[in-house]
């Protein structure tokens, strides 16, 4: 930390944001380390330290003797305030060194609403917020995280960014900063170079266009060294990837404040509204011997009481009711919780129930997202009003008494049926629930969360509109006055929040200006309620003359779109397909479990899924 | 549970931001990571048996904390001291360890009185002085605090023991009343003096038990069974 903020430290609220000093974090000589990258979220501390991409490139970059990794995090309010007033640069919480002598500058953008304090932080390191500013001695800034699939609306203000998964890039991207250093190569040359790493995005080397009414038309490269089209990295196999064997151990209740183990990434179910499914396939798991020594190593290393099992969809990992069952016979008299995030309802069984009640309970989350079979099959999401009942009763009768539900409002194809549907099933749910009642000794509770739908680009309803937030209001109040019951609780989301993370999340280039402008009126944490501001929002639009319900309208299925160029690896094709099925409500089967469903990624990539059983059966396990 | 070790621990000053609950956290962790054989609490979250005497402060340092940490095992306590040091973050330090009696009063109940010291930024030492004189001649002191059951009236005059001018890196020294039977918060005490200004730094020099003679004893020297 530096020792300047340290003096004031005790008059800003939750002085161990900034502090630092945890157990693991590394620290390098300053001097003596040829490249030096900042890792940057931009959310506060006890947000930022649940990622688990900053931790495993935390823990890459720093094994590396040429290099350096250290964190910073988004000031809150009132920090920012004193930073401003004494005018001190944003430093980092290792070393405590200013963001702009870094030489590489990394953002983790995981939603959008987290953009407009991605501005504020260069600001507040006094590095120049746009990229055509920037000179040799500043830092080159770059990104990476789900939300690159579509940076257009930030794209002016990034150096470069990375698509998919960093383990391997990164490295490519350290040895050409330091080549570069040492050769004295210019700003621009850099980037061309990395133009050439695969998965490497320059956006300063294209060019959008636009039409005559103002609407993207396309985007050129105006570079020889930018390809058409980057096309995303992936990790081809899990369990020869570097993991971290140590965590930074946070002092203050940080969310999510467990020892993280990814058991698998990607999911290929093709929930057609779900923007993760399809930007991180194909499905890779680790073996249960990979795990179960992360598991020891990172239990060793951090003294963590709890154990969480990551990934899109954990319940469906091929051997999930074994692997628990191995680990609750090890963990369970050491006292070591184990916790799966938000379960599939249909593979939630009684015995897996079973395995996971043995150790620590909280309550359970299934995400039905639709109240009706027909809108579950337009969406794509296989489950089965029979699934979740039989995961409930599993669930109550193993002696839970919480299960949140989760689900959207303003789905394509939904009416108040459908939302009906929801309250049905909510009811039903409770009503399993009340049955257990004498036998649980605690009255049941069932949460419904409602969140409003966000069309995402690269997804097979990336053309579909967003309901007006108009709608979307009244939809939340049908919900609610169906809801109201003891024993239900339910929750929803801000609408404008809703409203302008659609307009993000397919924006375009233009956005890049109200960005800026809605900064430098003073949007910063977004994603929080108490400091969220739509109507500076809007003065920022109306302002640059920019019309947001532009963004979040339907789109013509030949209309060039600002994301084409960024390649996730499922084919337009296939999106299209799915497009017209979920309109015919019409399922796709899980290519793990049936047949291919051709979205085109493997034979492009040259991947495949890589599942445990199938491992076992090719004789590859050790 | 095989025996219970009372542990004397120091905060300092480079982690004095941490709150009582993020020391608790910690010391957890560390507990786990020496493997330590904690005995674990009843019921469907089972959480290692480790009770604390009295919260230590935001910004305060401290020489001399406590913790009752029950064992399922015996292990010796210069183990217990050596294994939690290996892998306590720096800025938290095992001072002693003993084994007590596992049915000894838990640390709550005992603790009653702490000892402070404070660096101004700058002392006139006449009236200073003359301003711990005339408060530990008063009968009554009233001073309104903020509780969870809204502003209350309190006097703290019975609980300040005693206060003194030192030398060295602190200038300032308070002997006062802690617990549940009685607490006096250091800079109640410091509101009421004159001659100190620019309060920066408090550290805790220790926790006492304090008998009805003013005598004092360090928790762990009460109950030790070597």
């Amino acid at each position: 930390m530096d020792k300047r903020i340290e003096e004031f430290l005790l008059e800003v609220s939750k002085p161990t944001r900034y502090m630092g000093r945890e157990l693991n974090a590394v620290y390098k000589d300053w001097d003596q380390t040829n490249v030096r990258v900042a890792l940057a979220f931009p959310d506060v501390y006890e947000v930022a330290m649940a990622n688990l991409g900053l931790k495993i490139l935390y823990h890459i970059i720093n094994k590396r003797e040429d290099a350096l990794a250290e964190r910073v995090f988004a000031p809150w309010v009132d920090m920012e305030e004193k930073l401003r007033e004494k005018e001190l640069p944003l430093t980092s919480l290792e070393s405590g060194q200013p963001l702009k002598i870094f030489d590489i500058l990394g953002f983790s953008l995981q939603y959008e609403m987290g953009f407009t304090n991605v501005l504020n932080m260069l600001d507040l390191a006094g590095i120049p917020r746009w990229q055509s500013e920037r000179r040799a001695g500043d830092p080159l800034v770059i990104a990476g995280g789900p939300c690159v699939f579509n940076v257009e609306p930030l794209a002016d203000f990034f150096d470069f960014v990375v698509l998919g998964e960093a383990e391997e890039v990164m490295h490519q991207v350290i040895d050409l900063v330091a080549d570069g250093k040492q050769k004295g190569t210019s700003r621009e040359e850099l980037l061309e170079f990395a133009a050439r790493i695969p998965g490497v995005y320059v956006p300063s080397f294209y060019r959008p266009e636009y039409d005559q009414r103002g609407v993207f038309s396309g985007l050129e490269p105006v570079n020889p060294a930018a390809p058409r089209r980057v096309k995303k990295r992936v990790v081809a196999d899990l369990d020869q990837v570097e993991y971290p064997d140590k965590f930074v151990v946070p002092y203050m209740d940080v969310v999510h404040d467990r020892a993280m183990v990814e058991v698998l990434r990607g999911c290929t179910r093709g929930c057609r509204f779900c923007q993760a499914g399809m930007i991180y396939r194909p499905v890779r798991e680790k073996s249960p011997e990979t795990l179960k020594r992360q598991i020891d190593e990172l239990l060793a290393s951090t003294g963590y009481g709890e154990v969480s099992l990551t990934s899109l969809s954990s319940g469906d990992y091929s051997c999930i009711a074994q692997l628990l069952q191995e680990l609750a016979a090890v963990y369970e008299e050491r006292g070591i919780a184990l916790s799966l995030p938000s379960l599939r309802v249909d593979s939630f069984s009684v015995s897996l129930a079973d395995q996971i009640q043995k150790t620590k309970r909280t309550g359970l989350t299934f995400a039905p997202e639709a109240g009706t079979q027909r809108l579950r099959d337009v969406i794509n999401k296989n489950v089965r009003e029979e699934d979740l009942l039989e995961a409930a009763e599993a669930a109550f009768s193993a002696g839970w008494h919480q299960i949140k539900l989760y689900f959207m409002i303003g789905l394509p194809t939904e009416t108040y049926e459908d939302l009906d549907g929801i309250a049905a099933l909510a009811h039903k749910v409770l009503d399993i629930g009340r049955r257990y009642r004498p036998k649980n000794g605690r009255r049941p509770n069932v949460t419904v969360s409602a969140a409003s739908f966000v069309p995402k680009s690269h997804t097979p309803f990336q053309w579909v509109a967003q309901d007006p937030p108009d709608v979307l209001r009244q939809k939340q109040e049908y919900l609610a006055q169906r809801l109201r019951r003891p024993g239900i609780t339910y929750n929803f989301h801000d609408v404008d929040t809703s409203f302008l993370e659609a307009v993000l999340a397919r924006g375009d280039r233009r956005l890049a200006a109200v960005l800026s402008k809605a900064v430098d009126l003073g949007c910063r944490f977004d994603a929080w309620y108490e400091h969220f501001s739509f109507a500076r929002w809007q003065q920022a639009f109306s302002t640059l003359g920019v019309d947001p319900s532009e963004y979040t309208g339907a789109r013509r299925l030949d209309q060039p779109l600002p994301w084409d160029h960024l390649d996730p690896g499922v084919s337009r094709d296939y999106l299209r397909r799915e497009w017209e099925r979920a309109q015919a409500q019409v399922v796709t089967g899980d290519c793990r479990f049936t047949s291919c469903a051709q979205c085109d990624l493997c034979g492009a990539f040259g991947v495949s899924n890589v599942l445990v059983e199938r491992r076992a059966a090719d004789g590859e396990q050790s | 549970m095989e025996s219970k070790v009372r542990v004397q621990f120091a905060k300092e000053w480079e982690l004095r931001f941490l709150s009582h609950l993020d020391l608790v956290r910690t010391i957890e962790r560390a507990v786990r990571r020496a493997a330590l054989p904690v005995a674990l609490s009843q019921g469907f979250n089972p959480q290692p048996r480790i009770a604390y005497a009295s919260a230590l402060a935001v910004g305060v340092s401290s020489d001399g904390e406590y913790l009752d940490i029950d064992l399922t095992h015996k292990v010796p306590a210069s183990q217990v001291v050596s294994r939690l040091n290996s892998t306590l973050p720096r800025g938290l330090r095992v001072v002693e360890a003993v084994e007590v009696s596992p049915q000894a009063k838990s640390l709550t109940a005992q603790v009653n009185a702490a000892c402070y010291l404070f660096r101004f930024s700058s002392v006139d030492d006449r009236r200073l002085q003359d301003s711990i004189g005339q408060l530990l001649q008063t009968a009554e002191v009233i001073v309104e605090r903020e509780t969870k059951n809204g502003r209350r009236q309190i006097d703290i005059r019975p609980l300040i023991y005693d206060l003194t001018t030192v030398a060295g890196d602190y200038q300032l020294k308070l002997l006062c009343a802690t617990g549940s039977k009685g607490n006096l918060r250091p800079e109640e005490a410091v509101e009421q003096l004159d001659g100190a200004t620019g309060l920066k730094a408090i550290h805790r020099q220790g926790l006492y038990v304090r008998d009805s003679a003013g005598k004092l004893q360090k928790p762990t020297e009460l109950e030790r069974l070597t």
